[in-house]
């Protein structure tokens, strides 16, 4: 279970987050929505420590990340998986070799496990023959799928996805989302989706938080989502929904 | 490329080390596989040898000096060096430092002990020899030439203060002042014997300086050759000069007890009474033969008398 | 102004120290290290033997040539010449020499490669992973500047004597035999050691430098390429500091 308590965060004169508290319950699937530039990824790097908040608390499993050593940080991170928003691939390494590289640091399987483990991890994200490629060869949404299958590589309690399906094609899409939803659906695994395709909202998630002027301003089921009466997330909803696959434009001044 | 990292990197590790341990050992002058052995040895004055300067046997370069320091202990300079180990360095051998340090060119010289000795332990004193060095002529050239100039001092007031006892007019005192003049005999004649030897010495030394002028053009065998006999003239002056030291010693010692009024001579010079009193003598003793010569019969009554008994 | 000029340097040397000190912290994770710091090795040293070869080569071969030129005189024997440029080489030039040419080839590219790593996130991912980024990426890079730095002074040093003495020889300055028997007439067995020392001090300023300047890097494309800048240039004025502080504090 990850708590954020009144978690503030600015940058320079910009804030970015105030106030913000939210639960991520244990096996559930959690979607962040909001605009572009509204704090989703600040957010998620709060729940790994990656960004200390200005104020507030961020509690994984009963500790809080900001009051341990960093030894101690470090062991609840690998509780974690993260697909970063831009990919972040080690372009000092093939693609294999990036994929393979959380298995062969942290898991004791040999070798030749590994690269099972790996080519299978290609394949679920329809990749194959890659392998040797450097990432700056890839395609931007290949790169984004070499990214989430080492995200997920490790099979973690907790898997966070930045925009795991943006720049993608609405086939390949659909294809993530299904990877993301048998993910999720594994006993053990909790997943934060952060996305602008109320698609992936609607087929993986159990609940939906969405970032507004610094604040969550909504949190609920995907059903009170249909039926909620708040004009700026229905706008946004609303946007979303005609232009299915593409980043939410800002629907509400 | 098939080559790993870990490879390539200890390759160039171990070469780099061997690089550097071989070009150490080849600019010391050091064999470049042989291992050597290491000793020390103490010196009153470095004279210029440093660490790296050549270590040698009759000539030829066997090993380095590693270090040169100050041993607060011994009181002493401390020379370590490493020579090859096939170098048998037995008791009784000795080193010492060789060399002008104005052309930098100081060595550590060993005369090995004999063949069938012990072999000094590694790490052990090896005794200098220290008589062997002169190398800084500079600096010792003056001071003979004042001790020559001190010691001629001291020669002239003797023999003056000899002649002066020499020409005490009283005749009588030959018989004791023929130990002074067998004495200052001696002195003249080392004197001039070691005059001429001085001079000898001197004049070579001066060719010598000469030849050292020249030593910009010489080679380096040529000025070695210059040195050592420089060295070798040297050590005769001052042995030279030792053996005129010790004539004017004793001629000192002479005088001295003379001036103390010990023995014949020096109870006469230093008791005017006694003087006196043989003087009178003297002269009465003359008056006596005059008047035996005038009246003999006088004396040879007496002698009747003597007869009648 | 007070803030930009006197607290930002001080701010700056504490963060230097403080990365620094948690790198070193975390060298007891060796293992995870290890093939990092051989493939740093290959990098940073092996790849730049070349180089450091070449400019050792003609650092000797150009001093030996002056150095003729300024002691023609009949009075100096020609075997000084060896006794010149050797100390010279083994004491100044191959550390120096190197020192620079690193400062330029791998402290830009260190500072480069982490610059980027930070700006792309890849930094963020390997922390989010459970590594620690400090340990895993700046450990291999120092110990392998520290580790291999003196590898390339021997390299550019026996090279750069090599170039000396054929310049000498086949140029018609002194026979190889004057210029060894000069150079060993006044040859210290300490300078050698002296200059690996210096080695292992410059080795270490070029690549933490970098480090730094690149792991702290912000603002895209830019901030690598002011990262990148400011690693090269900075780590030749500290080879400066650090060459008069060595000679001032062991000679
Ligand atoms: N390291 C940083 N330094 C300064 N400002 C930052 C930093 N990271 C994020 N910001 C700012 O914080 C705000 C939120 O950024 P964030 O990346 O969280 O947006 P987002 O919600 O993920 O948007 P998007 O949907 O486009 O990814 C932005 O205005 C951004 O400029
Ligand atoms: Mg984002």
């Amino acid at each position: 279970m990850i708590e954020v308590r009144n978690v503030y965060k600015s940058f320079g004169s910009l804030s970015v987050l105030e106030d913000v508290s939210l639960t991520v319950q244990d096996e559930e699937t959690l979607a962040i929505i909001g605009k572009s530039g509204s704090g989703k990824s600040v957010l998620m790097k709060h729940l790994m420590g990656l960004i200390k908040p200005d104020k507030g608390e961020v509690i994984v499993d009963g500790t809080d990340i900001n009051a341990v050593s960093y030894q101690e940080l470090r062991d609840l991170r690998q509780r974690f998986g993260m697909l970063f928003q831009g990919g972040a691939l080690f372009d000092s390494m093939n693609v294999f070799d990036n994929v393979a590289f959380p298995l062969r640091t942290f898991s004791p399987l040999p070798e030749d496990e590994v690269r099972a483990r790996v080519r299978e991890n290609l394949a679920e994200v329809q990749l194959e023959g890659v392998e040797d490629k450097a990432p700056s060869e890839l395609s931007g949404g290949m790169k984004k799928r070499v990214a989430l299958a080492r995200a997920v590589a490790l099979k973690p309690q907790y898997i966070i996805y930045d925009e795991p399906t943006s720049g993608l094609d609405p086939e390949t899409s659909n294809t993530i989302n299904e990877l993301i939803r048998s993910l999720s659906e594994q006993s053990n695994i909790t997943s934060i989706v952060v996305t602008h395709d109320m698609h992936s909202v609607l087929s993986i998630a159990d609940r939906a938080a969405f970032i507004h002027d610094q604040r969550i301003r909504w949190l609920g089921t995907i059903d009170e989502l249909h039926t909620a009466e708040d004009p700026v997330l229905n706008g946004f909803v609303r946007a979303s929904e005609y232009q299915i696959g593409k980043p939410a434009a800002a629907t509400n001044k | 490329m098939k080559y790993s990292d870990e490879l390539k990197v200890g390759l160039a590790l171990v070469v780099a080390a061997l690089v550097f341990v071989l070009g150490l050992r080849y600019f010391q002058d050091l064999p470049l596989f042989e291992t050597t052995d290491s000793y020390y040895s103490l010196v009153e004055n470095a004279a210029g040898i440093t660490s790296g300067s050549p270590v040698r046997v009759n000539g030829v370069s066997v090993g380095a000096v590693r270090r040169v320091g100050y041993d607060a202990d011994e009181r002493q300079v401390r020379v370590d060096f490493y020579v090859e180990q096939r170098i048998r360095i037995t008791e009784g051998s000795s080193a010492s430092i060789t060399g002008f340090s104005a052309i930098g060119d100081v060595k550590l010289d060993l005369s090995l002990g004999p063949a069938d000795n012990e072999r000094i332990p590694r790490g052990g004193l090896v005794p200098s020899h220290e008589e062997d060095f002169f190398g800084d002529i500079a600096d010792r050239a003056p001071a003979l030439v004042n001790r020559a100039d001190s010691l001629m001092i001291g020669m002239t007031s003797t023999m003056s203060s000899v002649s002066r006892l020499l020409e005490e007019p009283d005749s009588d005192f030959r018989k004791t002042l023929q130990s002074v003049e067998r004495t200052s005999d001696q002195v003249n004649r080392v004197l001039r014997e070691e005059q001429q030897r001085l001079a000898a010495t001197l004049d070579s030394v001066a060719h010598l300086t000469g030849s050292l002028n020249r030593i910009a053009e010489g080679s380096e065998d040529e000025i070695e050759a210059t040195l050592q006999d420089v060295q070798h003239l040297i050590k005769r002056l001052d042995s030279n000069l030792d053996s005129v030291e010790r004539s004017t010693d004793r001629l000192d010692n002479i005088l001295e007890q003379i001036e103390s009024g010990e023995g014949t001579l020096g109870l006469l010079v230093n008791d005017p009474q006694l003087y006196h009193r043989m003087d009178s003598t003297v002269v009465r003793l003359h008056e006596l033969i005059d008047d035996f010569q005038q009246n003999p019969r006088r004396y040879l009554k007496e002698l009747k008398l003597i007869d009648i008994f | 102004m007070l803030e930009r000029h006197i607290l930002g340097p001080i701010e700056a040397l504490g963060q230097y120290v403080l990365l620094l000190s948690k790198a070193f912290r975390s060298l007891g994770e060796f293992g995870i290290y290890q093939k990092n710091l051989f493939q740093q090795m290959v990098r940073i040293g092996i790849d730049s033997i070349p180089i450091v070869a070449l400019a050792g080569l003609f650092s000797g071969a150009v001093l030996t040539v002056q150095t003729a030129y300024q002691l023609e005189s009949p009075f100096i024997p020609q075997s000084i010449i060896g006794s010149i440029v050797v100390p010279s080489m083994v004491l100044e030039l191959g550390a120096v020499v190197t020192g620079f040419i690193l400062a330029g080839r791998v402290g830009a590219r260190i500072a480069a490669e982490l610059g980027t790593m930070r700006v792309t996130e890849q930094i963020d991912a390997l922390e989010a992973m459970g590594l620690n980024s400090i340990g895993y990426l700046i450990v291999p890079r120092v110990m392998a500047g520290i580790l291999m730095f003196p590898v390339l002074y021997i390299t550019a040093t026996g090279v750069g004597i090599g170039g000396g003495v054929g310049v000498a020889h086949y140029g018609g300055f002194l026979s190889a035999g004057e210029f060894v028997a000069g150079a060993r007439q006044f040859f210290s067995p300490f300078d050698p050691i002296f200059g690996l020392i210096k080695s292992f001090v410059f080795g270490f300023i070029i690549t933490s430098v970098a480090c730094y300047k690149g792991y702290y890097t912000g603002g895209g494309a830019e901030g690598v390429g002011r990262s990148t800048t400011e690693a090269a240039v900075l780590s030749c004025v500290y080879i400066l500091f650090a060459n008069l502080a060595l000679a001032v504090l062991i000679l």
